[in-house]
Formats: C-alpha cells, sequence, structure tokens
C-alpha cells in the first residue's frame, strides 16, 4: 500500500469527538486490524483534540482544528494542528506525576490532568511544537501491517 | 444522557445506557449520579457493559464520584467494564483504586460481605 495522507477538519467543539474519533478510527482500520492498537490511536486522539478545545480554544467553539493522519509503511502518525493557545505542558511529560501519586489516598487522587499522561503510554512517540502562531502535536504509533 | 437505576435493598445499581463516558458527557454523568447519592444512597454499583468507550474525562468524574462517597462513608463499585476500556483503568492504575467486579452478580457480593460486618 502506497503511503497514504488523509486530512480532517473539525469545529472546536467537544460534541465533534465523537465522529472524530469514528473517521479516524475507520481511516487506520484501512491498514491496520489490530484492535487494541485501533483503541490506542481512538483514546489519543480524543485526549490530544480535548486539549485543545479545553485549553488551547478556551473551550470557545469557531476555531479550526486540522488532524492529518499518515498511513505509512511501518507506523501511523497523527498531527493535530491548531492556532490557540501554546501549551508548555505538552514539551515536558516529567509535570505529569500521575504514576507515581500515592493511590491509596483517595481524596488526592486526581480528576483531571491525565490526557497528555495517556497519550504518552499509548504512543510510541510524542512530539510538540509551537511556530508562528501554529501548534503542532504530533504521534507516532509503530503498526502491524495486514498481510 | 439516559441512565437506568435499580434498587437492591441498600445498593443502587447505575447503568449508563450510552456508548461512551467522555469528555462532551461525562459531567452530565456525574451530575445524574451525584444526584442519586444526594437523594440518600451510599452504596453504588455502576455497570458500565453498554460503555464502549471512557476517556480521562470520564475516568476523571467516576473519581469525583468515589471521593464524594468516601467522604459519607458510602462505596462504589465498577462493573461490566468492556475489554477495550481495561487497558485505560490499568494505564491509570485507578484497577488498583476502584473495586472492579466482572458483572452486577459479583458485585452484589462485595456488598453483602461488606454491609454484614
Amino acid at each position: 500500500m502506497d503511503n497514504i495522507v488523509v486530512k480532517v477538519v473539525i469545529d472546536s467543539q467537544l460534541s465533534h469527538l465523537e465522529p472524530l474519533r469514528r473517521a479516524i478510527h475507520g481511516i487506520c482500520a484501512c491498514k491496520i486490524e489490530n484492535k487494541e492498537i485501533l483503541s490506542d490511536i481512538e483514546l489519543s486522539i480524543q485526549e490530544a483534540v480535548t486539549n485543545v478545545i479545553n485549553h488551547a480554544y478556551q473551550s470557545q467553539p469557531g476555531h479550526e482544528i486540522l488532524i492529518i493522519v499518515s498511513l505509512l509503511p511501518n507506523e501511523i502518525t497523527l498531527e493535530i494542528v491548531d492556532s490557540g493557545l501554546k501549551n508548555d505542558k505538552k514539551t515536558d511529560v516529567t509535570q505529569h506525576k500521575l504514576a507515581e501519586i500515592d493511590i491509596t489516598d483517595i481524596q488526592q487522587l486526581p480528576e483531571s490532568g491525565m490526557g497528555l499522561f495517556l497519550i504518552h503510554q499509548l504512543m510510541d512517540k510524542v512530539a510538540y511544537t509551537s511556530l508562528d502562531g501554529s501548534n503542532r502535536l504530533i504521534l507516532h504509533k509503530s503498526i502491524i501491517t495486514r498481510m | 444522557m439516559e441512565i437506568e437505576t435499580k434498587q437492591e435493598n441498600s445498593v443502587l445499581v447505575v447503568k449508563p445506557l450510552t456508548h461512551s463516558i467522555e469528555a462532551s458527557n461525562s459531567r452530565q454523568f456525574k451530575t445524574k449520579v451525584i444526584d442519586l447519592i444526594n437523594q440518600g444512597n451510599r452504596n453504588l454499583v455502576i455497570n458500565l457493559s453498554e460503555v464502549n468507550f471512557i476517556d480521562s474525562s470520564g475516568l476523571g468524574n467516576m473519581i469525583s464520584i468515589l471521593k464524594l462517597l468516601a467522604t459519607q462513608q458510602g462505596n462504589v463499585v465498577l462493573c461490566g467494564i468492556k475489554e477495550e476500556n481495561t487497558k485505560l483503568f490499568h494505564l491509570t492504575r485507578l484497577d488498583q483504586v476502584f473495586s472492579i467486579y466482572p458483572n452486577e452478580a459479583e458485585a452484589f457480593k462485595f456488598f453483602s460481605t461488606k454491609l454484614t460486618k
């Protein structure tokens, strides 16, 4: 299969997440049959785009979010592009201490801020750049191709 | 979001009739469950057997419910978690925080043991 690049654009609204997830799932299923990898991609795109809507665009609708899916021979890359506020946390995964929290202390458990932690756990490589007002989160996932 | 409830003695089973609990609807889920807690329900089974997709927002709101019940000497257990959602609980180690059972019958055993002590 040749390299395939698909671009999807949504408005910055949480109600657009489900159709986006379904679209990304459908696109990636052309290349992957492993259900766990498809689930990893679906959850990662959900967390990444939720962060863009809630943080980069401050929960304001009317802003464009571009998702570029590249189906490559041995990996899938997902680029999430926005022009909202820069998120410095994306450059430093060590800010997310979820793995170090004392889970026996229920009242100290975090109720938010888990999205980026999950993305780093689910993807093989995560990169973030912010240049000239354009923020770009790039997620890489190695894949098992169809025989 | 539609939620089905079922009372079994002092235990309330809460079953969200939705395919996903995520950023766009998880607050609504939390509000409905907190309403049920405020009506005096202290022992909850949340049956997730209809839910195909949960994200960190959905998880966060379940933590919020857990915390609230803990302050009121209540309990919440989860059951019916679909295979595709188990990884989320494992990665966040919340499978060590929540009591998780395969189905309602097993979840009731937790309460029958706990409430007769």
